[in-house]
């Protein structure tokens, strides 16, 4: 009897903390919803991983377009219609992503943005099966576009511009060798060292070595013997680990008295790195979708003072403003053909040209992706410093 | 080729990996040697270590504090996994145990992206941490020292207590066999608590370690350590507190030469191989180096 009692207590203490778990889930989606995009509303959905692995990224998005919906409709919406964000947890199960994807079309959705998860391809399927646009959010790979259907557009960097960013800036630095660190593991860190190698290479660089690594094993001192014993010794290392994986690389790497200039990749904009030091930070460079706020670029500081000003906090991330400048460009579109039709927009998007908070947008027709520069970003010591935009590079890997 | 220098160095990261690997597989064993249930939210303790240091170290506490106050933490934790997971469930079949503890897992994780943040956090830890000393030709860094340390006086002390101890007396005769043990007056609860709170000691020892060389935590930090440990356990022979930490250096040693010396093309492929490996070594002894022929926990 008492074992039941204890079973049935245990039972029930599970069941409190899921039926809380779906209440959170419930409320992250966004405020105000209505059943249909008629009468005015304009709905945008956001089928997002706001509660697992991609939330890292999916949530300061969610939080950037939410500011610029505010803001637009504070000053008289589109058109005269207001915007509406509908977005919705997927919690990167892509089962669910598929379900709420369908539900928000289902809604009425004219627009949808992509998540970073693992169910981006099931949501872009989905869009344009239904004819409606579709971005990639914040996912950079090129090849999405490709993979999610004609109506998928990239409106951020891509992962070849970065990686050609990356060895222009390599080459400009006078290194002419470079040890290449990828991992198979995921797209992003298999494809971007290969983008690296082609534009360094194109640019007269030599990779003198190659070398894989785990994603999140904790431990890279087997590698970092490696590199420490290469000889001769590259003059840079280029590598797409991101964090938290970074900071114990560079730990590794700066222990064992390797002092070579390490170049990444966008994966590192994050407030955690600092806490792996001064002594195995400074000088490490990578590339970003928007620098951190600072004096350098002053409209991402504008960005984060009227952001705080408005919601009392900073936003999650500086990735805040790739959703920010989604909905700006959006609205550039709906007003440029003068219709919130999806099929209107659908024919606006390869011409838009939008001079955002993160930069240009100037979407290439052909490939469906913004030609949109990389920002650069060292480490002083631990702290960011801004490098600003580079430009677009000259030669740029083909996806 | 490796030169005789890079292998030196190789084998002290092997070391230093491998300390890690044998307290975390040595925490998983002990309470498999006792209950017999493999559990599998061991993992989460190392998390609990690094979000309690991460508590610490915003309200400013030194990095000893913060220690100290993480492997407490994981004590707690671990024995009131205990008490309100599977104590309820004491005596049900192996494979409810196992879903148990990975429901456990699941739940903590979710309490972690809810009530904290589904971002890593950076720790803080001394910039100490980020010197070597040179030996010969070998550069050995502060953290894979301290970790080599730090790991084989917990191993010490845990062999002296287990072999001089009553307590500890009374947990290897639980693990050897549970029934006739309560039989000659060992006493379950106590034994099984002290059996996890134990585990919570090592998975804390562990995640300080673990977190000094990451510096950043999130909901997900304690995968890793789970699967390395129970690698190491099954290579150890599971339940076999000895095998365990034989395991964890072999796993430790196994992981990093294998980097070292597999060519470019087949590297994506070490953690296969170093499974592979693992296979070998049970098919040939599938009680695991250390593990006993006959085994059957009731």
């Amino acid at each position: 009897m008492r074992r039941s009692w204890r079973i049935g207590a245990l039972l029930l203490a599970v069941f409190a903390l899921v039926a809380g778990a779906c209440s959170a889930n419930t409320g992250s989606s966004s405020a105000s919803s209505s059943e249909s995009s008629s009468g005015g509303t304009f709905l945008i959905g956001f089928p997002g991983d706001f509660s697992s692995t991609y939330a890292f990224y999916d949530e300061p998005i969610k939080e950037g377009a939410q500011f610029a919906i505010d803001q637009i409709n504070a000053s008289g919406g589109v058109l005269g219609n207001t915007l509406e964000l509908q977005a919705l947890d997927n919690r990167n199960d892509v089962a669910e992503t598929s379900k709420l994807t369908q539900q928000l079309l289902d809604q009425g959705a004219k627009w949808l943005i992509g998540t970073t998860g693992d169910g981006i391809l099931a949501e872009g399927s989905q869009a344009c099966a239904a004819n409606i646009p579709v971005s990639t959010g914040d996912g950079t790979a090129p090849t999405l576009v490709g993979d999610m259907g004609p109506c998928a557009y990239q409106l951020i960097m891509s992962d070849n511009v970065q990686g050609a960013t990356l060895a222009e800036y390599a080459i400009k630095q006078g290194y002419k060798t470079a040890y290449v660190l990828g991992s198979t593991e995921i797209p992003y860190t298999k494809n971007l060292p290969t983008y690296f190698t082609k534009a360094f290479e194109n640019a007269g660089g030599t990779v003198t070595g190659t070398d894989q690594f785990k994603i999140g094993a904790g431990d890279y001192s087997a590698v970092v013997t490696k590199i420490a014993s290469a000889d001769p010794a590259p003059d840079a290392i280029f590598t797409p680990m991101f964090v938290p994986d970074t900071q114990v690389f560079l730990r590794q790497l700066r222990q064992a008295g390797v002092t070579i200039p390490v170049l990444s990749t966008d994966g590192n904009l994050d407030p955690s790195l600092p806490d792996a030091g001064a002594k195995a930070l400074n000088g490490f460079t990578f590339t970003a979708s928007a620098c951190p706020p600072g004096p350098d670029n002053p409209k991402i500081q504008q960005f984060y003072a009227d952001y705080k000003a408005k919601y009392g906090k900073d936003p999650s991330s500086v990735i805040a403003v790739l959703g920010y400048d989604e909905i700006y460009a959006l609205k550039s579109i709906i007003e440029a053909q003068n219709s919130t039709d999806p099929q209107a927009i659908l024919a606006g998007l390869p011409n838009v040209s939008y001079d955002g908070v993160s930069g240009q947008i100037q979407m290439d027709p052909t490939t469906r992706r913004a030609k949109k520069s990389a920002w650069m970003v060292k480490m002083d010591g631990a702290s960011f410093t801004c490098l600003g935009q580079p430009g677009y590079p000259t030669f740029v890997p083909s996806a | 080729m490796v030169s005789p220098s890079e292998f030196a160095q190789q084998l002290v990261n092997a070391l230093s990996l491998g300390s890690i690997y044998a307290l975390l597989a040595l925490g998983l064993s002990m309470v498999y040697g006792v209950l017999g249930m493999l559990n599998f939210a061991f993992g989460e303790l190392v998390t609990i270590t690094a979000y309690t240091m991460l508590f610490l170290a915003n309200h400013g506490a030194p990095f000893p504090v913060m220690a100290i106050g993480g492997v407490f933490a994981a004590v707690i934790a671990s024995i009131l996994m205990e008490l309100v997971a599977f104590r309820p469930l004491r005596g049900a079949s192996f494979v409810t145990l196992l879903f148990t503890s990975f429901a456990v897992a699941e739940l903590l994780q979710n309490v972690f992206r809810q009530a904290i943040s589904s971002r890593p956090k950076g720790v803080p830890v001394p910039s100490l941490f980020d010197n070597a000393v040179r030996v010969g030709s070998v550069r050995i860094g502060v953290l894979p020292l301290i970790t080599a340390g730090v790991g084989a006086t917990a191993l010490v002390l845990l062999t002296l207590f287990m072999r001089r101890s009553r307590s500890g007396i009374a947990m290897r005769a639980a693990s050897q066999d549970f029934a006739t043990a309560r039989l000659v007056g060992v006493r379950a609860n106590r034994v099984i608590s002290l059996a996890f709170a134990i585990s919570g000691l090592l998975a804390g020892i562990a995640g300080v370690l673990w977190i000094s060389r990451t510096t950043a935590v999130q909901p997900t930090t304690g995968f890793v350590p789970i699967l390395e440990a129970f690698i190491a356990s099954v290579i150890g022979g599971l339940g076999n507190l000895r095998g365990a930490v034989a395991g964890g250096f072999f796993l430790g040693a196994l992981e990093v030469f294998l980097q070292a010396t597999l060519p470019g093309k087949i590297l994506p492929f070490a953690q296969a191989v170093a499974l592979l490996i693992v296979v070998a070594i049970l098919y040939v002894r599938p009680q695991g180096l250390f593990g006993r022929r006959v085994e059957a926990k009731v």
